[in-house]
Parts: structure tokens; sequence; C-alpha cells
């Protein structure tokens, strides 16, 4: 696994995909995981999906029988990379909090 | 009942084109076709659409470009009309705010999507009006003085590659200063 780091838009969109959900649901679902604070617009949410298919990381599924909207799914090298980042963002939180309460200023 | 609108915008002021179909929006009066600068509008409830431009990366029939138009209509996203590879989209205000971008990677791309199209239209230019001064210049020394019309199109070539450069200019700074930005955050 590479190590980087993943965008906001990447991370929640991949954490929504663990169940199947179109882009509409996608949206909706980061807005309600986020609080409100990442509405994410359609032309970011369609070029997050397709580097996203791209990379292997969700897969989009069989159109189902009077469904017009494509459904996607986290895959396996998308769920590790949800695994990788949460790890980094540990350290990152554990670094920073154990800065802060040191007292560093 | 349906105005037809002249009015003309450059490829730098995409931003201020969006502004004025808003405003024209908060009146009542909604853009419903485009065709280069004549403008079509159709009588309506104020403020009932928000209106976004955007420079999609291929012609609107592409099929790139229609599977990225049928998303956006899932999405609750009207195509409105296109000149060349500018769509026009709306929605309704009813259903909260409109953003065809929400992060910076992701205006960044846009923003050097412009500034691409309108480098290759200027350096096209700018190679045309080299020929075609090449030409008047061979013409000019084998046919003793004669210029023709070649003179004249180098000139014209040349000097639209550099009013579109000019143009252009605030597009630049921009998208420096996206690209600034993007070093600090997302």
């Amino acid at each position: 696994m590479d190590n980087i780091a993943l965008t906001e838009a990447v991370f929640y969109i991949l954490i929504s995909l663990y169940k199947p959900l179109h882009g509409y649901g996608i949206m909706q679902n980061v807005f309600d995981l986020s609080r409100g604070r990442v509405d994410l617009a359609a032309g970011t949410l369609y070029g997050a999906i397709s580097s996203l298919l791209e990379k292997g990381w969700i897969q989009a599924l069989p159109f189902e029988e009077g469904s017009r909207k494509k459904e996607y799914k986290i895959t396996g090298s998308g769920d590790n990379a949800v695994k990788a980042e949460l790890n980094r963002l540990q350290e990152l939180l554990n670094n920073g909090q154990s800065v802060i309460k040191g007292g560093a200023l | 009942m349906r105005h037809k609108v002249s009015k003309y915008f450059n490829l730098a002021e995409y931003e201020k084109e969006e502004k004025w179909l808003n405003e024209m929006s908060s009146i009542g009066m909604h853009l419903v076709d485009v065709n280069f600068t004549k403008y079509t509008f159709e009588d309506g409830l104020p403020g009932e659409y928000i209106y976004r431009l955007e420079l999609l990366e291929n012609m609107p029939r592409h099929p790139q470009s229609k599977a990225y138009i049928g998303f956006m209509e899932d999405m609750g996203v009207e195509y409105v009309a296109s000149v060349f590879r500018w769509v026009y989209f709306r929605k309704r205000a009813s259903a909260g705010p409109f953003d065809i971008y929400s992060d910076l990677s992701s205006k960044l791309r846009h923003i050097k999507r412009i500034n691409l199209l309108a480098s290759v239209v200027s350096y096209a230019n700018a190679a045309a009006g080299v020929a075609n001064l090449a030409i008047a210049c061979k013409g000019y020394i084998e046919h003793r003085g004669y210029l023709g019309y070649n003179l004249f199109s180098g000139v014209l070539n040349i000097a639209i590659a550099f009013i579109i450069l000019f143009i252009l200019k605030p597009i630049r700074r921009k998208q420096k200063e996206l690209q600034k930005e993007s070093l600090v955050r997302e």
C-alpha cells in the first residue's frame, strides 16, 4: 500500500460505500456523517468516483431491474486503503494531542 | 414568455457570466438556451434556479460528457445548454446551495482546463501567424514587393494570440493562487 494521505472527499466516499449507494446517496451520507460540514458538490463527487473506479478501490454494481442510477461498493483494495488511512489519522491525532496536552505553547 | 438578450462574455469571464445569469434568475428570468452571444430566458418565479457554468473535457455529445451530464441529472442538476465545451447547468434553489466543485483540487483541475484551452488556441494562432508571415516574406522576395493577404492574416493571427494571453491573465493568476493554497490545505 502506498503511503499517501487520502483527501477528505475520498475518505468519506470510501467509508460510505461499505454498503451499496448511488451518487446522491453518497452525497447525503457524507453530509449526515459530517453533520453538514462536508457538502460534496456534484462535479467533485463525480471526479472522485471516476478516480476511485480507475484505482479499483470501488466498483460499479450491475444495474438492478427498474433502477436507472448506478450503485457503487467498496472493494478489497479500497478497504485496505481505508485501514491504512485510519492508522495514519490515528498517528496524527495521537501526536497532535500529546503535544497540545504537553503545553507546547 | 420568452425573451432574447444579446450579451458577450470572453473566455475569462465565465464567473461574471454566471453572476449575470443568477441575477437574471433572481428577477424571474430563467436561462433556457444559449447560442454564442444570444441568451434565451423564460419567465418564472424570482430566484427559482441557481446557474453554474463548466468547461467539460470533451464536447457535450462525447460519451464521457454524456455519462457526466447523466450523473448530474441524477443529482438533481438540470442541463440547460452548451456552447462548444462550455455547459450551462441549473438546480432548483429550494434544494439548497449549488456548486459544481467543493474542494481545491477539483477547482484547480477546472481552472487548468480553461487555461489549457486558451493556450492551445493562442499557440495555434501564433503558429498560423508565423507561417503566414513567412509566406508573405517569400512572396515579397520572389515577386518584388508583392505582399498579398498573408501579411494581413499573419499580423491578425499574432494579435489574436496575444489578446487571448492577455484576456486570460486573471485566470492564470487564479490558478497560481489555488496552487499555492493547495500546498497548505486540501
